[in-house]
């Protein structure tokens, strides 16, 4: 998943990027409004967390900006006041889901997570994919009931293709949401972790949970329940 | 207190009657020695031409019996002529004269012959001029009394007839000029009343700046008070965006520290846990000082708030953040005319903080309800959740006492709500459940005036 994080306070920032990376997500910067404005119209971002207080464009006035550019990705805000109206300002304005400062880092990716759920059109955490469960809040899958080890990128791999499950997703989407804006593109690395993906998830080959659609991309095959 | 503008105009008015009075006693008297000095000249004239008529002979004095003026020749017609022996007595008098008691007037001697004398009688019955003459120059030639009276009676006749005039004269001036002051007043008092009207609606809330087509010396003053009105809300707006910068200056290194020890509290020592209480009462502290020092509360030149437009708004805000919840019956029930006298960030905050609180502990259902009642708005929000203890009611209220730790928050809503309500000067109260409503039923009264449209609106929502 591909985060863009607009955060002016550097401290913060690095704690947020280094948390959001550390739980495989790709993050992008900005530093200011016109910069994260900028960005977001530019990038196929899956989420955004913007505080309201940057400067040279004010929070509210980028997610503006990108709601009028009919950028479609969900925005959480992070704002030091926590008064109703600048509560209600901001999901007016279009942001999804507001936290207000100081925040628990678990919040923060609690929220997270839940935006990029219900995103998805899962009401639940917890995802049935044929033989596969996945907890999206714990980022941890169980096939036939017996937990499988992922790694961050492996999980955040197959998280995108389940929320897009039936559909081709071509490798230079999975390159755009799995990886920051500094990845090598050209590094075959996507396919390394499908590789990896379809030895854990079908060791002998035959349920084929994961297809390769020749100049199309990837395609996740087993039924997605999205309500539970 | 001093004087009202009208009271001061009232009694200017009430002091009108005596200048009338006194100028209507002056001008009685000049007018009576007017009357007096004009009646004397003619007298004198008379005198003269008396003189003029008068043939002295080798028998004495010779008088015509009759004179030009009529008066004289008519019996008691007031007007008489005579002359007078050098002793006193009568030689000539007019016909007038006659039934007049002649001799026991004094006559009005003057010690040289040729010279004038006028004056009243002793018992100022006649105003009388005369004048001694001799016709002849010997030495011992008789000097002759030339004498002609008027009774006084003529002259109070005169004088009745112009006080007549002059009280009726009098009485229609001071009617105008009442009529003219009163326009006056009207004229002056007029557009301070004006502006007085418009600071009323302006403290009702009805408009927000005085108008300026007033006359110059008032729409100085206006312009002033606009001035004022508009300094005061720049003040606040600059406070609140003051505030805005200061949370932000506050919360934002919280954060960071709070991040930190999320980082160092995977070892869990006691103190990181200790560390994370601290942080968190002074997150509490900041966040609950802030809230409170951004109520803008009971103030002068306030404006009405729409009431449904804000719940619609926070209902809005709370369907997107509690979608994906529990499915919970909302229902939203206020009347059109619902108006808050007081600020609309201060509504939103009362009204938000209740309806978050009533859905993260609603089973089911969730229901708002506003209305005007004679005393101020009615805000009621109700849930059927577990409700609270009226026994801990008190305890709600205070900041940072949460009474359930199933959902997360920072326990300062219900501290914050009361804390709001109060500075508005009106009451939160806790009703008692019902077997519809058995969770919190919380009223709130607050400061109201009815907005313009009289249209009710109500509505339910399920989430």
């Amino acid at each position: 998943m591909r985060i863009l994080l607009v955060e002016d306070e550097e401290l913060l920032r690095g704690q947020l990027l280094g948390e959001l990376s550390a739980k495989g997500y790709a993050v992008d910067i900005a530093n200011n409004g016109l910069d994260a404005a900028f960005m977001g119209k530019e990038n196929p971002y899956d989420l955004a967390i913007v505080d309201i207080g940057v400067p040279e464009l004010d929070g509210i006035e980028v997610i503006k900006q990108w709601r009028k550019n009919e950028v479609g990705f969900p925005v959480l805000i992070l704002t030091a006041r926590g008064h109703w109206q600048d509560k209600v300002v901001g999901l007016e304005a279009g942001a999804d889901d507001y936290l207000v400062k100081p925040f628990h880092l678990a919040e923060l990716m609690a929220r997270l997570n839940a935006l990029l759920r219900r995103t998805a059109g899962f009401s639940s955490a917890i995802v049935q994919a044929g033989p596969l469960t996945v907890d999206m809040t714990a980022k941890s899958i169980h096939l036939r009931g017996e937990p499988v080890e992922l790694t961050a990128f492996e999980y955040n791999t197959l998280e995108y293709l389940i929320k897009r499950a039936g559909q081709a997703v071509s490798k230079s989407e999975l390159t755009e949401h799995l990886y920051a804006q500094d990845f090598d593109r050209d590094s075959n690395v996507i396919e390394v972790f499908i590789g990896r993906l379809r030895k854990k998830l079908d060791a002998n080959g035959s349920a084929k949970p994961i297809s390769t659609l020749r100049g199309l991309g990837y395609r996740f095959n087993w039924p997605v329940q999205k309500t539970t | 207190m001093p004087l009202s503008l009208k009271a001061r105009v009232g009694l200017f008015a009430l002091l009108f009657p005596f200048f009338l009075l006194a100028t209507g006693w002056v001008l009685y008297f000049a007018n009576q020695k007017s009357l007096e000095r004009v009646h004397l000249e003619r007298l004198s004239a008379t005198v003269y031409h008396l003189l003029a008529m008068a043939e002295s002979n080798n028998d004495g004095l010779w008088l015509p019996k009759t004179l030009a003026d009529e008066r004289f020749n008519q019996v008691q017609s007031g007007l008489i002529a005579l002359v007078r022996y050098p002793e006193g007595a009568a030689l000539w008098t007019s016909v007038s004269a006659l039934g007049s008691d002649i001799e026991s007037l004094r006559p009005l001697r003057s010690d040289q012959p040729g010279v004038m004398k006028t004056g009243w009688t002793e018992d100022r019955a006649f105003l009388q001029a005369g004048m001694s003459a001799k016709f002849s120059e010997l030495p011992d030639a008789p000097i002759y009394q030339f004498e002609v009276l008027q009774k006084s009676q003529l002259i109070r006749e005169e004088a009745r007839a112009f006080t007549t005039t002059l009280t009726l004269g009098l009485v229609i001036v001071a009617g105008l000029m009442l009529v003219f002051l009163i326009v006056l007043a009207y004229c002056l008092l007029r557009p301070l009343q004006s502006v007085s009207a418009e600071l009323g609606r302006i403290e009702k809330g009805e408009q927000s700046i005085v108008s300026e087509v007033y006359p110059r010396e008032i729409s100085l003053l206006t312009r002033a008070l606009n001035q004022v009105i508009d300094a005061e809300r720049k003040q606040r707006e600059r406070y609140r965006h003051s505030l805005g910068d200061l949370a932000h200056s506050l919360k934002t290194p919280l954060a960071i520290m709070r991040g930190e020890l999320d980082q160092l509290s995977n070892a869990d020592t006691t103190a990181t846990t200790s560390l994370q209480q601290q942080l968190s009462h002074l997150n509490q502290v900041v966040t609950y000082q802030l809230k409170r020092a951004s109520s803008a509360g009971e103030r002068l030149w306030l404006q009405p708030t729409a009431v449904e437009p804000i719940v619609q708004r926070v209902s809005n805000a709370l369907s997107k953040l509690l979608h994906h919840s529990k499915a919970i019956k909302y229902q939203v029930s206020v009347a059109g005319n619902v108006g808050f006298l007081g600020d609309e960030s201060d509504f939103m905050e009362i009204a938000g903080n209740l309806i978050e609180n009533a859905f993260k502990y609603a089973e089911t259902k969730v229901r708002v309800s506003a209305g005007m009642m004679a005393d101020g708005l009615e805000f009621i929000v109700a849930d059927d959740g577990p409700g609270i203890p009226s026994a801990h009611w008190m305890q709600a209220q205070q900041r940072g006492i949460r009474l359930d730790s199933r959902t997360t928050g920072q326990g300062i809503g219900l501290a914050v709500v009361a804390e709001l309500v109060s500075s508005y000067q009106g009451e939160i109260t806790l009703l008692s459940s019902s077997s519809a409503w058995p969770g919190a039923n919380i009223k709130v009264k607050l400061p109201a005036k009815a907005m313009p449209q009289a249209a009710t609106a109500g509505q339910t929502e399920e989430h």
